[in-house]
């Protein structure tokens, strides 16, 4: 590490560190804590409501906010998994399994604080993994032509499949599903406009926030509606609230914490495996180690640390390709990319070579957003137990109010409003049927990127066979198979059957 | 699907599994994939028709959509033909994956049925769901967005059985007046 980095590290905690920033950060974690614990709402519709209050700041104030709010949903969602056995989003559903019994115990202080010292060391070391790897992977990725950057798309779509389908035939079809809601609208290389029935509103094709957050948040309202309120689970046992962890909790937590912050960082680093994905391959790492432990499922604290160590992990390993490669890493940084691009700024290697500072600052900010989800984490518990307690039907229906809002904010059309609620139909009936939603979703964010790439990368290889034989790229298309056969046979012989959803 | 019947009868009777293979096809899962089949070879007609200039660019702007719609047509037909490939493998011919699958989503319900009763039924309740997010919307833009947004919330907790007036008026008024409040003149935020 020379002088110039640390320079810049600490020019970009001095930008993180002015009051204003510091004012977004903190309502960005307070407001992700709430979203997050609103069971549902996960940090895309979080972040989407405030996408419309986010371009009008500065750059660098929109990234800390964002940021802010996807690092307070990671808290948020764990507190009604833990107390009342809903998900604030998925990447907290395992949470439910180990959490609630130890609320049932009579131990739900003692959960939450585990989990909010787990959330704030993985997020920390989150951080510093961010920062260590972003600028070497956007200088590797300078390298990578057309064929690679396709074969990386194609691995992060198909692994993601793999990991949350039983049926290879149902997770291809969800994956199609997604890359024909990309279809439609102006080719990116022809500039010839293509599918959209004579209908102008797609000529720009369809919008990716309102159909990512009807695919995502919509459908929970249908889900929730599907079950009635008999199956809304609502808790009646007191919470007293736990300040402190025990010395033997503090042992038995930190070999996960570790385990799972850098399971979390690489897996959010593959594009579309997001948290919920990182929290379940890091549960299952842990169990594989220890082997002695007899709590699994019964409420396990090394259980609740992984969980929650993985799944926000994965929050910085997500930024990494967002960053680096231009590559969303989850739903979420499809927000994160749009704000942006409002302000002329597209993320990718161009980035890193051009704005730097951004990165830095990028890095100030979530060190200071950590800060406050440590202090508003405490603060937060006591309030957020009382919403993940309000009437489960009043979260639904305040959840359809908000992804309305979401969908309507950044273009203020209502047309948008229509394709959301549309997304959100649909994809209720791919779950409904067990056909995997976040891939869809995945693919269909991902979609245009790899068109242009597979094109482009024919035009410069000049046909199929120099496309393939191409080392990285072959070696990654193939990996991308064995992951998803890998995955669909593990889960078969797992049987455990978890959906899994990306980002809600 | 010129298949007729299997060879092999291990476990069940014949009649059961037939009597299996039946249920799998009179099932909202088939009607589905059916549907899902119907948008593949759509979108692959029309994918096909497409006219694209050949520019320099081999493959042209009609590979990908091609491909995509060919493979949602190919996937949506191996789940709708997957119960008849199974029964002649002699294994139980439940649609998609083995029996845990089918544990999932609560239970199967044909949508045309009776429709008194209507909130008593799974997918009853999720008709009425999207029947008021729908008028929701369709509202915003006529009575504006504080009236829509009350009579919205009063109808979705409607849905979820919420009944008493306090529940049904007080929230929504509560909940669409600050969310206004908060957007418009904290956030600077429009809405509908």
């Amino acid at each position: 590490m020379d002088i110039d980095i640390l320079t810049r590290i600490t020019e970009g905690l001095s930008v993180a560190a002015q009051p204003d920033a510091i004012l977004w950060i903190a309502a960005g974690v307070v407001f992700g804590m709430l979203v997050g614990a609103a069971p549902g709402l996960g940090p895309t519709v979080g972040m989407a409501v405030m996408l419309p209050v986010a371009v009008r700041l500065s750059p660098e104030h929109a990234l800390f906010f964002l940021m802010a709010i996807a690092a307070g949903t990671g808290f948020g969602n764990s507190i009604p998994a833990i107390l009342v056995g809903i998900p604030g989003s998925p990447s907290a559903l395992l949470t439910v399994i180990e959490g609630l019994p130890l609320h049932r115990r009579g131990e739900g202080g003692r959960a939450l604080m585990v989990a909010l010292w787990a959330v704030i060391v993985s997020q920390l070391f989150g951080v510093l993994m961010f920062i260590a790897l972003v600028i070497p992977l956007a200088e590797f990725a300078v390298r990578l032509l057309f064929p690679e950057v396709f074969a990386i798309v194609v691995f992060g779509i198909v692994t993601a499949t793999g990991l949350v389908t039983r049926s290879p035939w149902k997770g291809l079809a969800a994956i199609m599903i997604g890359l024909l809601l990309a279809l439609p609208g102006t080719d990116a290389i022809t500039g010839q406009v293509r599918l959209t029935f004579g209908w102008g509103y797609l000529q720009s094709g369809m919008p990716e926030i309102p159909v990512v957050v009807g695919l995502l948040a919509f459908r929970e309202v249908f889900l929730s509606s599907e079950g009635g309120l008999s199956a809304l689970p609502s808790s009646k046992t007191r919470v007293k609230p736990q300040w402190w962890l025990a010395k033997t909790d503090r042992r038995a937590i930190a070999i996960p914490i570790v385990v799972g912050t850098v399971i979390g960082v690489f897996v959010g680093i593959v594009p579309g495996a997001g948290s919920a994905v990182a929290s379940f391959i890091g549960y299952q790492a842990l169990k594989m180690v220890l082997t002695k432990h007899r709590e699994w499922g019964k409420g396990s604290i090394p259980g609740v640390a992984v969980i929650e160590a993985s799944g926000n992990g994965a929050i910085a390993g997500e930024l990494i390709p967002t960053m680096a490669l231009g590559i969303p890493g989850a739903p979420s940084m499809v927000v994160v990319m749009a704000a942006l691009a409002t302000q002329g700024i597209f993320a990718g290697p161009q980035l890193v070579q051009t704005r730097p500072d951004l990165l830095y600052a990028v890095f100030g900010g979530l060190l200071v957003a950590v800060v406050a989800s440590a202090v508003f984490g405490y603060l937060s518990i006591p309030p957020s137990i009382y919403i993940a307690n309000i009437s489960p039907a009043g979260t639904v229906a305040a959840t359809m109010i908000l992804v309305v809002v979401g969908a309507f904010a950044l273009r203020w059309s209502l047309a948008d409003v229509w394709l959301c609620l549309a997304s959100g139909l649909l994809a209720y009936f791919m779950t409904r049927y067990d056909y995997p939603v976040a891939p869809a979703a995945l693919a269909f964010i991902l979609g245009s990127m790899l068109e242009t790439n597979l094109r482009r990368g024919l035009v410069m290889t000049q046909g199929w066979s120099g496309f393939l034989s191409r080392p990285l790229t072959a070696t990654l298309l193939i990996l991308a198979l064995l992951a998803f056969i890998g995955g669909i046979y593990m889960n078969h012989r797992t049987a455990a059957k978890i959906d899994i959803g990306a980002e809600a | 699907m010129g298949a007729d019947k299997g060879p092999n009868t291990t476990g069940r009777s014949k009649a059961e599994r037939w009597d299996r293979l039946r249920d799998a096809y009179v099932s909202g899962k088939a009607v589905w994939a059916l549907l899902l089949l119907l948008l593949g070879s759509v979108a692959l007609t029309t994918a096909l028709s497409m006219r694209v200039g050949q520019a320099h660019d081999p493959l042209g702007g009609r590979f990908f959509p091609v491909m995509v719609s060919a493979s949602l047509t190919v996937a949506a037909l191996a789940v709708l033909l997957s119960p008849l490939v199974r029964l002649l493998l002699g294994r139980d011919p439940a649609m998609g994956e083995g029996s845990v699958a089918s544990a999932g989503t609560g239970p199967d319900v044909d949508p045309a049925d009776e429709p008194e009763g209507l909130l008593r039924k799974p997918l009853g309740r999720v008709a009425a769901m999207a029947a008021v997010a729908i008028a929701y919307v369709a509202l915003l833009d006529v009575i504006g967005y504080i009236p829509a947004t009350i009579l919205g919330m009063a109808g979705a907790l409607w849905v979820l059985q919420v009944r008493g007036l306090r529940a049904l008026f007080l929230g929504p008024v509560v909940m669409s007046v600050s969310l206004y409040l908060i957007f418009t003149n904290l956030l600077f935020v429009r809405l509908p």
